[in-house]
């Protein structure tokens, strides 16, 4: 259970760090969505549990605009993330890295969600398309899309 | 179609490179309250109870099915057939059989090289077999006072043995069956120790149906010392190797937790 808490704070964190854009106000909001989540159930479980911890998140993002009137401004990104280079490997391995950023940056801010729950917090199809409210069918075809898209734009800059 | 395995090959792979790009391309800046907001989260963990409940849940469906059909078949026999001192050693040899699929549990782990992995975890595999053996244990037992109702009820056999002379009769092969698995499966580390404790469940059961239908008088107050005192052999015998049994298995926790 505590490994399993560990792992969901980190991706919990992402999720609200993509959303918000501010480490201090990231890590607020995740704790506030464990302590919502856990006011109202017993225990961590895989499945629509893990949806709804998703959910609480997304909607406290949702609020933290709403009540700062801040909406606008909800996907400018800010990227804060520092990426250390000593050689010529971890150069190559950085500008990959930022090239990909920059990239995802430019998709639909669906997408970049879709993204990231894909690939940086690692949830099956299922668990996207109930955090999402979309079918799987959807969510096949939306990743595609944007692996597609980000494929374009990567081949423009040249990778 | 050479070319085009390549490039299929090559696009996949490019896929495969994005994706594990991707998996970076959300990084964050490090939570700076992360351990320290766990560490006071007082999240509701499972309990003691729950935690019990749910082993019933990883005990094989089998298990319950086969107790079931031996409860019907005892069921069946007393209504349908006259009811004999046959049915004892019937009833008795089939008990093996019941034990042989409770031990299977215990065996699993080994069977599917899962120990080391079910050493690590938060419940390790010494607490977890021990409650699964008192879940299957407690099964067995209410299996046994069950079937012991139902011939003391519907036989004479509570009246000419009594119900705790019937409960020898039913018991010791079963005790011998659980020392004779125990003991292959406190010596044998293999995939095949199931089939060795089969083995020896099919000649627990076998040696009880040839002494019954050989020795006359079997269940007569003649061998009763010989039941009394194998009973108790089988018992000190059984706890022995069930000692063993834990013991292997704390060792094999140290084992991995000098090695993890």
């Amino acid at each position: 259970m505590s490994l399993n808490l560990q792992d969901q704070y980190d991706k919990i964190y992402k999720y609200c760090y993509f959303k918000v854009k501010n480490k201090e106000i990231a890590e607020d909001l995740t704790q506030e969505t464990f302590l919502k989540y856990f006011n109202r159930k017993p225990r961590i479980n895989r499945g629509k549990n893990l949806a709804y911890l998703y959910t609480i998140a997304k909607n406290l993002c949702i609020d933290f605009y709403r009540e700062r009137g801040r909406s606008d401004a909800l996907y400018v990104h800010d990227d804060k993330v520092q990426l250390q280079s000593s050689n010529s490997d971890e150069v190559s391995k950085f500008e990959i890295n930022y090239a990909v950023r920059q990239a995802v940056s430019m998709l639909p801010v669906d997408l970049q969600e879709l993204l990231l729950l894909r690939y940086a917090n690692e949830l099956g199809i299922n668990e996207i398309a109930n955090i999402m409210n979309i079918s799987r069918f959807s969510v096949y075809r939306k990743l595609n899309k944007a692996l597609d898209l980000l494929k374009t734009v990567l081949r423009e800059e040249g990778f | 179609m050479l070319m085009r395995n390549k490039h299929y090959n090559s696009k996949k792979e490019k896929r495969f490179n994005l994706e594990k790009e991707l998996k970076h391309a959300f990084d964050t800046p490090p939570p700076a309250r992360k351990e320290q907001f766990i560490n006071r989260l007082d999240y509701p963990r499972a309990s003691r109870f729950e935690f019990i409940s749910s082993q019933i849940g990883y005990i094989r469906k089998r298990v319950w099915i086969c107790s079931l059909v031996l409860f019907m078949i005892t069921l069946i026999c007393l209504y349908s057939t006259k009811a004999s001192v046959s049915l004892i050693w019937v009833v008795s040899s089939a008990f093996p059989f019941i034990s042989l699929l409770s031990i299977s549990e215990i065996a699993k782990s080994t069977t599917y090289n899962m120990e080391e992995l079910e050493m690590s975890c938060k419940y390790n595999l010494l607490e977890v077999s021990l409650i699964r053996l008192g879940i299957l244990g407690l099964a067995n037992l209410a299996l046994l006072i069950g079937i012991m109702l139902l011939l003391t009820c519907k036989t004479d056999f509570g009246l000419d043995f009594g119900f705790i002379r019937l409960g020898l009769y039913l018991l010791t092969p079963y005790l011998l069956n659980c020392y004779g698995t125990l003991f292959v499966i406190n010596r044998l580390q293999s995939r095949e120790t199931m089939y060795f404790c089969g083995a020896v469940t099919t000649f627990v059961s076998a040696l009880n149906i040839l002494l019954a239908t050989q020795v006359d008088e079997i269940y007569t107050e003649k061998y009763r010392i010989c039941w009394d005192i194998a009973f108790i052999i089988l018992v000190i015998f059984c706890v022995k190797e069930l000692v063993k049994l834990f013991k292997k298995m704390e060792e094999l926790q140290w084992n991995s937790s000098l090695t993890a």
